[in-house]
């Protein structure tokens, strides 16, 4: 027998009410010596009968009362009687959720995986369409989907090409034992592909890699991006021209991302004139600034300085990083259309190359690469995850099921049926008891 | 008035005895029991409600004073006093004294007025049996032995009787006086079968039938276990519901009894132990009074 819904257990706990009753109005008569009981007759009202016959039909009252709570219990809790008929029935149905990869890889393929899920579903008698980027993100939602399902066989279709690395086997781990789990891999046979890297910071130009991938080689191509590196404003004293150049040369060396002229960036170091700010007001803007203020080397490297100017840090002013004497060394603030970012040190510190490195990482949003992979897990490797849905053995709880509560309700009126007739029985035996002790 | 808590208070039951008795024979007319002859004892002041037919006019004639002769009463009669000292008599209500203490008092009291007239007096205590036989003689030294005997009356255990009330008149063996000191529970036909026998040889029977007030009004409240105090049964009942069926039994039970004794000419004096004693006894002798003046 399994339960529909077991918490309704914790019902059990008003079997403590017939147990107090039965225990207080023991209690609760007041013992009274009396000459003679020929003519003390028992009422319909007295609670008990002590030492006579009748308190055996007080201890059946008593367990009648207390099965009658305990069925009400049971019945509330939904049980279900698992039959081998029933068992078997579920057996034949199958609950199925089909996790359809509709990453950027599967693109050229989308029509025939949809197609093909379309079938998988048809063939399910209960079925969940799962569309997602990420496989193991689509075999979690697949299982939470399942358990909404009624009892039945239970599967995972997962329709993917199955790119390298796409999925782990821990992920597989969370899946229920019972579920089944098959994988269709559709578009396996693509062999090369281009893909286009980040530009980088040069001196004077950025520059673009191409990268080709194909199964067994990877092709790096160089290029200029830009002319000139647009979008980046490094503002110093007149002394520090050199030492400006110097900065985009270590900057260029170190493989820095290059700055995009739609979102500028401006540096001004210590020595500089000042500047009309205002707060940070654009989406962009305020993310790069959050992602500076997590950046775990900028943090190395301006606690390892020191401010040459006092900063201040009230608005418009968001300080970003301080010193190791805890002043300001780091803030920002809006300029026009740039970030502008104020940094008391003059260029040639190492803080200021830091700084400036941090700021064009921090722009640079990050992008999924794993799509790029062009090599795809061997059919063995997916064979050897592939199991088969194990039948049912006992309730798996979902919508659609039917209790067989209906039995525990009809058992709980015959019991009351029989307590009404058990309690008339009680009082007569009073009546008579007392005629005797008389 | 004598209040029987009062008398029970009293460790010296023989004096208890003397004072209930003068209380009660004062104002009565004549004495209650009469002898066949009786000798002249002293003269005491009038007092009203004596007999004018004791007052000594003579004297009168010389003293201007009223007084009334006293008579010593020569003995005539043979009483037992049957105490019922079962369970059920140690039942003490929320007034009054228990009503062994009461039929202590009031076998004491009897005792003592017989004794005093120059009547022999005995008792028998009885609960399932015999517990306790002192033959009836005459005399001070023997109504001490009595009484010291009373005083050490308990009320426990079962009750039967119509066996111990059948050696009680058995061992009366002239026509006497048998007093019956009970709270009656118990087989109603066989105790009468053998009062209605001590009333066919002859003897006079008194019934004193002792009652709490609880017992008659039933005044309890709530569920109550009633224990029975002479078995081991206990009944648990709601008296508020059952009340009136329990005072209409008992009222049913207690006129049942009077008019057993009444129809046997048997002397019947319903106590409650919390009524004064010498009202209870003073009823009692008015009422044989009346019956022998009859």
């Amino acid at each position: 027998m399994a339960f529909m819904h077991p918490a309704a257990f914790a019902g059990l706990l008003l079997l403590a009410g017939p147990l107090l009753v039965h225990l207080l109005l023991r209690h609760r008569a007041r013992r009274v010596p009396f000459p003679s009981l020929r003519f003390v007759r028992t009422s319909r009202t007295a609670a008990v009968r002590v030492r006579v016959p009748s308190d055996l039909l007080l201890l059946l009252l008593l367990l009648l009362r207390l099965a009658i709570v305990a069925l009400a219990v049971i019945a509330l809790a939904q049980p279900l009687l698992l039959a081998p008929a029933r068992i078997a029935r579920w057996n034949t149905r199958l609950a199925r959720a089909i996790v359809l990869d509709v990453s950027e890889s599967m693109k050229p393929m989308a029509s025939a995986a949809s197609d093909f899920a379309d079938g998988e579903a048809r063939s399910a008698s209960f079925a969940f369409r799962i569309e997602a980027d990420h496989l193991e993100n689509g075999l979690s939602r697949a299982v939470a989907a399942l358990e909404t399902a009624p009892p039945a066989l239970r599967e995972i279709v997962v329709i993917s090409d199955f790119q390298w690395g796409a999925l782990r086997r821990a992920v597989l781990g969370t899946v229920p034992d019972g579920t089944g789990i098959r994988f269709v891999q559709i578009g396996s046979g693509q062999s090369e592909r281009l893909v286009t890297g980040p530009d980088l910071l040069g001196v004077g130009a950025s520059a673009r890699r191409d990268y080709t991938l194909s199964q067994n080689a990877t092709g790096l191509r160089a290029r200029v991006a830009q002319p000139e590196a647009a979008g980046l404003l490094l503002l110093a004293g007149p002394a520090d021209a050199g030492a400006i150049r110097a900065l985009q040369r270590a900057l260029a060396a170190a493989g820095t991302p290059a700055p995009s002229p739609a979102e500028p960036l401006a540096v001004v170091f210590a020595g500089a004139p000042a500047q009309v700010v205002r707060a940070l007001d654009t989406r962009w803007m305020i993310e790069t600034a959050v992602r500076m203020k997590a950046d775990v080397e900028l943090a190395t490297a301006c606690a390892a300085s020191e401010a040459v100017a006092r900063q201040s840090g009230d608005a418009p002013w968001h300080v970003l990083r301080r010193d190791r004497k805890g002043q300001a060394i780091v803030r920002a603030a809006a300029a026009g259309p740039a970030l502008l970012i104020d940094v008391a040190a003059p260029p040639s510190a190492f803080a200021s190359a830091a700084v400036v490195r941090g700021a064009l990482i921090a722009r640079q949003s990050s992008t999924a690469r794993p799509e790029h992979e062009v090599r795809s897990m061997p059919g063995a490797d997916l064979t050897a995850l592939t199991r088969s849905p194990s039948p049912l053995k006992t309730y798996v709880p979902g919508p659609g099921q039917v209790a067989d509560s209906r039995w525990c309700w009809a058992l709980v009126i015959v019991l009351l049926a029989f307590e009404v007739v058990v309690r008339r029985e009680r009082n007569v035996s009073r009546q008579e008891g007392c005629a005797d002790a008389a | 008035m004598l209040d029987p808590v009062l008398l029970s208070a009293i460790g010296d039951l023989e004096l208890v005895a003397r004072v209930t008795v003068d209380g009660t024979i004062s104002g009565l007319h004549r004495s209650p029991f009469h002898g066949y002859s009786a000798e002249f004892n002293q003269y005491r002041h009038y007092r009203q409600g004596d007999d004018f037919k004791y007052i000594d006019w003579k004297l009168f004639a010389r003293t201007d004073r009223l007084y009334t002769k006293q008579y010593r009463e020569t003995t005539n009669m043979v009483a037992q006093i049957a105490v019922d000292a079962s369970g059920s008599m140690a039942y003490r209500g929320r007034t009054g004294v228990s009503k062994i203490v009461y039929a202590r008092l009031l076998a004491a009291a009897l005792a003592h007025l017989m004794s005093g007239q120059g009547d022999a007096v005995g008792s028998v205590v009885y609960g399932a049996q015999i517990r306790q036989y002192i033959p009836s003689r005459t005399g001070a030294t023997h109504l001490r032995a009595l009484l010291i005997g009373l005083t050490r009356l308990e009320a426990s255990g079962a009750t039967a009787a119509a066996p111990s009330l059948a050696r009680a008149i058995d061992w009366l063996q002239r026509r006497g006086l048998l007093v019956v000191i009970s709270d009656l529970y118990d087989e109603d036909d066989a105790v009468e079968r053998e009062l209605k026998r001590a009333a066919r040889i002859g003897h006079e029977v008194a019934v004193f039938h002792v009652l709490t007030r609880d017992e008659v009004e039933f005044p309890f409240a709530g569920d109550v276990e009633f224990e029975d105090l002479e078995t081991t049964h206990s009944i648990v009942a709601n008296p508020r519901s059952m009340a009136s069926t329990y005072r209409r039994d008992m009222e049913d039970f207690l006129e049942r009894w009077r008019s057993r004794c009444a129809s046997r000419g048997i002397d019947y004096i319903r106590a409650l132990t919390d009524a004064p004693l010498d009202a209870v006894l003073r009823g009692y002798l008015l009422k044989r009074r009346a019956r022998a003046a009859r």
